[in-house]
């Protein structure tokens, strides 16, 4: 299995909070973005691996891919980040047993369908219950926009 | 305080929070340094006000604000700071001891601000089903601006005018023990502010920098100005060992080729400079949790979507709409965002079937994030906190030349940025957007700056971290050895500044958050000066 040290929900993906805050903060060199769609976009591809700092490898994968990819050995020092665009992506990595003990919750835009959940978040009613799933497996899910906010226990804002 | 001294600075306040800056407000208003200086404008002593401006700034040296996270308001930190120095004859220090809770306490009307202007999106909206240009200005500008005037002009003018003339009393009260505990802790504090610029400027390779330009000052007595030519110079050395010579840069950056012929069919230079105005004006003159910089975006699109549909209402109504969807960048690097949409559009226009809604959509979204943290790198990252840097050490000996250096460079370069990225994206496309992005440029300039930010930030930490031990130890009869003034300074001038630094960083860098990092030195340094460790 590979070591996972930050998982977050964002759908602006690479984007300032993560390189300024994020990856200063964890010993992060690999990125992986998991979404379907974007795996199939080679100049999106392209574009998320030259807004990466020095020192970190961006991959795109599909969520098949993905799984296959985290279950591997993991290699010296490697640590890893996952970003993904909505929730259903985590809940069906942890239906699959891969681990994780926490979510961040970074940015939903709004959209139609969606609702404002919390500040910048929006949601619509099938993400929600998909928040509820994720906690119910024990996985602690928080709202933080930057390492040095206040962590928001999403539970609270359901 | 007269009551129209009250009302400038809280107008101040406003302005430095407001769009009415240029484009450049939140690099320039909305720095302590420049606030604080326009602030002592207002009561009479400009010099002072810089003076305390800047040493507020270095508490705020790092500061990102990424993505609407705003960890203080620190416009409202260096007005109100500044006002309490000025009004209540305190040192930089002391002052700057009080501004931090008062910044603690402003981020809430960031908060409030950006929940509030989500009402605003809701009559922007209306306006879009009409595919009404005209009046859209309403609900991007004049709403929103209107009610952050209330917001900050009100809290600020409260603080300000009812809460000055109580200064002066309670530091009386307060006795010349516990001011002093105060002064120590506000000589402190700016630790935490270079050990935050340290952690998002400092790639391993640079942090060596960062002592040679401690050394430079503490040794050779250099002032901000020869260091900063020194620190130029070695910036270049540095780079050309690295095969990063200034041609190469350059040359690199006219690389991206574009066919201007297809371009200015529809939309004339006029319409594209007016554009680039709005969005430089009003990007974030809405800034909402809801669409982020949404109704910025359109209406930086409105005199574009004019030009091409003046007589086509329904195409007005459609652009507009899918125009204001949620949107986020940094204003700067993000800019030519805005040019590629102007470019895609006028090419839609055209009547090129091969660009839909749904593409233009994507690219705006994909786009958005990467270059936001570019921008965030470069701008809040790199080049702010090296022109702080630098101009604070000017500032800090009374001369206000670093303040108008300071609005100077920093406007000039954003500008810059501004323009050209907008103009690359409209002229040339994604392809050149993307190629500059993979070129390796980027990287290379946020090297060379933070080489350059290196430098001149190790020189600052032993002009504005004040520490000293006020320990002497008898050796006999009437001498004593006094450990600052018999060991530090002989090792080491700024050595326990440089350990505070360093120790900040690594507490931060271990996770504690900068606002617990602040109050366990708010701690230290009070008990230490109140005790007498501290002098």
């Amino acid at each position: 299995m590979k070591n996972i040290v930050l998982t977050r929900i964002d759908d602006r993906l690479i984007h300032g909070q993560v390189v300024t805050a994020w990856i200063k903060q964890y010993p992060i060199n690999k990125i992986l973005i998991i979404d379907d769609e974007l795996s199939k976009n080679k100049l999106m591809e392209r574009i998320y691996k030259a807004a990466a700092p020095i020192g970190i490898e961006v991959i795109i994968k599909t969520l098949e891919d993905a799984k296959a990819f985290l279950m591997e050995a993991p290699e010296a020092g490697e640590n890893v980040m996952i970003l993904v665009k909505v929730p259903e992506i985590i809940e069906d990595l942890l239906n699959s047993d891969i681990p994780i003990d926490k979510v961040i919750l970074g940015g939903m835009g709004a959209k139609k369908g969606r609702k404002t959940f919390n500040r910048n978040i929006s949601a619509s009613d099938e993400e929600i219950e998909s928040f509820r799933r994720i906690m119910e497996k024990g996985t602690e899910m928080i709202y933080q926009l930057v390492p040095g906010d206040k962590a928001v226990n999403v539970k609270s804002l359901l | 305080m007269s009551l129209l001294t009250a009302i400038l600075l809280s107008l101040l306040y406003y302005l430095g929070n407001s769009t009415w800056g240029l484009g450049v407000g939140w690099w320039t208003l909305m720095r302590p340094m420049v606030s604080g200086f326009l602030a002592g404008v207002v009561l009479g002593d400009p010099v002072m006000g810089a003076m305390v401006g800047a040493q507020i700034n270095v508490l705020y040296l790092g500061f990102i604000g990424a993505g609407g996270a705003v960890p203080s308001d620190i416009c409202l930190a260096g007005v109100v700071g500044t006002t309490i120095a000025i009004t209540g004859n305190l040192s930089a220090e002391t002052a700057m001891a009080l501004a931090v809770p008062v910044g603690l306490l402003g981020t809430i009307i960031n908060v409030a601000k950006m929940t509030i202007n989500t009402f605003w999106v809701r009559i922007a909206e209306k306006m879009a089903a009409k595919g009404d240009t005209s009046k859209y200005y309403i609900p991007d500008v004049i709403l929103p601006q209107l009610s952050l005037f209330i917001m900050s002009f009100i809290p600020c003018f409260l603080i300000v005018y009812f809460g000055a003339e109580y200064v002066q009393p309670v530091i009386d009260f307060l006795g010349e023990n516990i001011v002093g505990a105060l002064t120590t802790v506000g000589g402190m504090l700016p630790a935490v502010g270079i050990a935050l610029t340290f952690k998002a400027l400092f790639k391993g390779e640079s942090i060596v920098f960062f002592f040679l330009g401690f050394l430079m000052v503490q040794y050779f007595g250099l002032g901000m100005i020869g260091l900063g030519f020194m620190a130029f110079v070695i910036t270049i050395i540095y780079m050309q060992l690295k095969g990063h010579g200034l041609e190469n840069i350059k040359a690199g950056f006219i690389q991206p080729e574009g066919n201007e012929e297809t371009k200015y069919v529809l939309l004339d230079k006029k319409t594209i400079k007016k554009s680039w105005f709005r969005w430089i004006m009003f990007n974030q003159a809405n800034y909402n949790y809801e669409r982020m910089q949404g109704t910025g975006f359109c209406h930086a699109m409105l005199p574009i979507i004019n030009k091409l549909y003046p007589n086509n209402k329904e195409k007005r109504e459609e652009l507009m709409q899918t125009h204001m969807q949620f949107f986020n960048t940094e204003p700067q690097w993000g800019a030519c965002i805005i040019g590629l949409t102007a470019a895609l559009e006028e090419k839609r226009a055209q009547g090129n079937e091969e660009i839909s809604e749904d593409m233009i959509t994507s690219i705006k979204s994909g786009l958005m994030g990467p270059l936001a943290g570019i921008g965030d790198t470069i701008d809040g990252g790199v080049v702010t906190p090296l022109l702080l840097t630098f101009f604070i050490g000017i500032a800090q000996t009374g001369n206000i030349f670093g303040v108008i250096g300071y609005v100077i460079c920093a406007a000039l370069f954003m500008w810059t940025v501004y323009w050209n990225s907008y103009k690359l994206g409209y002229e040339k496309g994604s392809d050149a957007i993307v190629g500059i992005m993979e070129s390796g440029l980027i990287n290379r300039l946020i090297l060379g700056a933070s080489v350059l930010g290196c430098l001149v930030l190790g020189g600052l930490v032993g002009n504005y971290v004040t520490l000293s031990l006020a320990i002497n130890i008898p050796v006999g009869g009437e001498e004593l050895f006094s450990i600052q003034e018999q060991l530090c300074d002989v090792i080491l001038p700024g050595m326990l500044p440089l350990l505070l630094t360093l120790g900040t960083y690594k507490l931060m860098k271990k996770g504690v958050s900068a606002v617990k990092v602040m109050a366990i030195i708010a701690v230290v340094g009070f008990v230490g000066g109140l005790v007498g460790i501290f002098a």
